[in-house]
């Protein structure tokens, strides 16, 4: 055993470096932590110098997001700062150069600049977690435009509750060159999918929580910028820019999906979906608390919306659509209209409903590469 | 036309007692306490008069009962005869007014302004309804008579059993401003040392203190405090107050402490069956379950989870009330008590969300098939086959001595 990994070698750690860079990265990594738990390393964030970078990390083991903050820190310097103090004390420092100074053994760190310092007490860079290196893993290339859409195009579907835990995730799937992602929560399906730059002979799938990829759609760049995409057995990795954020995989089978999606449908309505998220808004003020229920009246060149909540009031209005195949009538809760539609409304947008207890699907007119599939309300 | 109302409070004396002495001669006249198995632990939940008297009371374990009075009728109770029984009395209050408002089994308010004159006035309507009462069911009530419902409340409560009290405003302050402050109605066990920790010891020395202090210290709730005390409430006889429900639930107290994670489950289990037959049975569905845990050290937890559907199922009711008792209970002390309630109800006769592959719809039909045959041969004509355990299995649980 070496004693010199035990006490630093010099004295007391100091570096400067501009507040603006330092703000940036916390940013970045500080919801990972969990400020509430009991493991103290777990609580705060990691600032650790790398030579020519410094590296933010945060994590509640169950999501890590790291960052390298481009300004020459040296590797002697390491502490974990709780990240309830830290994060609102750097964005309170004012602009310009600030030096970080690390008093050895007690980790006592100060932030100081001309005519001022503030300390706060850290924790020894050692306990805090090492980030998993994947092995055996796969990897494909993916733009942050595509995956941001992919994200927004199916996440809001999840469950929310965590009864069945691997609908809290969306799934992922590789393969022939195409990314397929689905989430849902037992009641709706979205679905989205979209072609890689190369077929990579991949073949994988894999079931990401919904609470990371909100976090990345968060972080994600421009849109042309490369995201790597590496997933092994229990954990996925995205990178891009000077960031990774790892998650763990939700265990568990997530349901054939595909199997509930119809392959025909009775009735088609086209229409404005602005008008349809504006009357559904309306509606869905009314209809709070309960299942929300709106009944669709498809007919001729219109969708009637019907919405009676007891007590409250009621709307009925007029969507203009164009409408083929049977006049149909059928109850959905407000609520998935108006996240399908929000999520998928495009120029134009089609609706195509079997009747009062089958399947819907809502869809942009003229693409078929993301969908919700929302079950109606039986009415008695 | 004046604006004074005349409202009733009845209160039936010992009802549970009262209903298994009418029905059992041999109880008449002895000291009988209605609660669980004597040799199982729970507590009293009616004492006849007789029992009363060597100081048995409401809420008090069985054990201690038995010990105040070893020679007692000790009688499991049989809840559908006392609810069969609160609906027929309810039934003779509506011939005397519409305004009927149930306020428990065993309670009711009446508002007899408008009708009480067609009986010769309203003490002359109170005795008849005693008298009926009496002739129809053998039961005796305290009726407290008063111009609103909080001071016929206090009223019946002056007299019993058999009692009748007239409450009038202005005898306020002679009959109710010398009791202690906690004989107030709505006035719980920690809101009394509050108010005694004031220096307001009586209703009324509540009735006088400045309402700024009380509204300092209380907040609305303290303005409140302060019209009650005074003999003031608005608040009208309901007649639909009772329809609207908002939670249903179940507790039970263990046979005996326990940490085993099967007996506890098995409970859950039960008690969660025990609540989706009554939303199925009453056409509701619930979103939020709530469980409550206490343990033997009487600290009591109590979490709730909604959920993303509404449901009457057990199964769902069970999945969720367990998840939260395995996340929030500790493993130490051991359990006491178990309850399940749902909350968040909507009439579930009218919409149901169709979901995708989960057997919800089927396990639906299969629940409704059980609840029309235990409808027809009684609760245990159908168990789940977890619930299929030696009665006493609890005892098993107890350490060795």
């Amino acid at each position: 055993m070496e004693l010199t990994h035990k006490f630093p070698p010099n004295p007391t750690l100091k570096h400067s470096l501009p507040q603006v860079l330092l703000q940036d990265g916390l940013q970045i990594v500080y919801k990972a932590a969990s400020p509430r738990t009991a493991i103290p390393a777990l609580s705060g964030i990691l600032l650790q110098g790398r030579g020519d970078v410094l590296r933010l990390a945060a994590t509640d083991l169950e999501l890590a997001i790291e960052c390298e903050v481009p300004v020459p820190v040296p590797e002697s310097l390491a502490v974990v700062l709780p990240q309830r103090y830290l994060v609102d004390l750097v964005r309170r420092l004012p602009a310009g150069e600030i030096t970080l100074e690390i008093e050895p053994v007690t980790y006592l760190s100060s932030f100081s600049w001309n005519g001022g310092k503030v300390s706060i007490h850290g924790l020894d860079a050692r306990d805090f977690p090492q980030f998993p290196t994947l092995k055996n893993d796969s990897s494909f290339q993916i733009s942050a435009g595509k995956l941001r859409k992919v994200i927004r195009e199916t996440t809001y579907a999840a469950a929310s509750s965590d009864l069945r835990p691997t609908l809290t995730g969306c799934l992922f799937e590789c393969r022939q060159g195409v990314l397929e992602a689905a989430a849902s929560d037992g009641f709706r399906i979205a679905y989205s999918r979209t072609e890689l730059r190369e077929e990579n002979g991949l073949d994988l799938s894999a079931v990401i929580p919904v609470r990371a990829l909100t976090e990345l759609l968060r972080l994600l760049p421009d849109d042309d910028v490369e995201v790597q995409v590496q997933i092994n057995k229990s954990q996925a990795v995205f990178r891009f820019a000077r960031v990774s954020l790892i998650t763990r995989l939700l265990e568990g089978q997530f349901p054939l999906y595909r199997q509930a999606v119809p392959s025909s449908f009775l009735t088609r309505a086209v229409f404005n979906p602005q008008k349809f998220i504006d009357t559904s808004e309306r509606a869905a003020l009314l209809a709070s608390g309960e299942s929300s229920p709106v009944k669709l009246r498809l007919s001729d060149q219109r969708i009637l919306l019907l919405a009676n909540t007891p007590e409250v009031g009621r709307v009925e209005e007029e969507i203009p659509a164009r409408v083929e195949g049977e006049n149909l009538e059928v109850t959905f809760n407000v609520h998935f209209l108006l996240e399908g539609l929000k999520a998928l409304a495009g120029e134009e947008n089609i609706l195509e409903v079997s009747g009062a207890l089958a399947p819907a699907r809502l869809r942009r007119a003229g693409d078929d590469a993301a969908f919700s599939l929302i079950l109606p309300i039986k009415t008695n | 036309m004046s604006s004074e109302r005349t409202i009733f409070h009845i209160d039936m004396n010992a009802f549970f007692a009262a209903v298994e002495q009418v029905t059992n001669p041999a109880y008449r006249g002895r000291p009988l306490i209605v609660g669980g198995d004597p040799d199982r632990r729970g507590v009293v939940s009616t004492a006849s008069y007789e029992a009363r008297r060597f100081g048995i009371k409401a809420g008090m374990s069985l054990w201690e009962a038995r010990r105040l009075c070893p020679n007692g009728i000790f009688v499991q109770g049989n809840p559908a005869r006392y609810l069969d029984i609160s609906l027929r009395l309810l039934n003779l209050y509506q011939s005397f007014t519409p305004l009927v408002e149930p306020f428990s089994i065993d309670e009711a308010f009446l508002d007899v302004t408008g009708s009480a004159h067609l009986f010769g006035g309203s003490e002359a309507m109170a005795r008849e309804i005693k008298r009926r009462m009496r002739q129809q069911f053998d039961l005796t009530a305290s009726i407290g008579l008063a111009p609103n419902k909080l001071l016929a409340k206090m009223a019946s409560d002056l007299q019993k059993p058999d009692g009748l009290v007239i409450l009038r405003r202005e005898d306020v302050p002679r009959r109710l401003w010398t009791l202690p402050v906690g004989e107030l109605y709505g006035v719980g066990e920690k809101m009394g040392r509050h108010l005694v920790d004031l220096g307001l010891t009586t209703i009324g020395a509540l009735a006088q203190a400045p309402v700024q202090l009380l509204r300092h210290y209380f907040g609305v709730v303290g303005e409140t405090l302060h019209q009650m005390a005074n003999g003031l409430d608005d608040s009208p006889v309901d007649p639909y107050a009772g329809l609207l429900v908002k939670s249903m639930g179940h507790e039970l107290t263990l046979p005996a402490d326990t940490d085993d994670r099967e007996v506890i489950g098995r409970t859950l289990l039960q008690l969660s069956d025990q609540v989706g037959r009554r939303l199925r049975r009453d056409g509701y569905q619930g979103r939020k379950v709530t469980v409550k845990i206490r343990q033997s050290d009487f600290v009591t937890i109590t979490r709730d989870q909604t959920m993303d559907e509404y449901t009457d199922l057990e199964e769902v009711i069970y999945e969720t009330a367990h998840g939260l008792f395995v996340k929030n209970w500790p493993g130490w002390p051991k359990i006491r008590l178990l309850g399940v309630s749902v909350s968040g109800l909507v009439n579930a006769r009218r919409l149901q969300q169709l979901s995708f592959w989960d057997d919800r719809d089927r396990l639906s039909r299969v629940t409704r098939a059980v609840d029309a045959i235990r409808d027809k041969y009684g609760e245990g004509a159908v168990l789940k086959a977890r619930l299929l355990v030696p009665a006493r299995l609890g005892k098993a649980a107890r350490p060795a001595p």
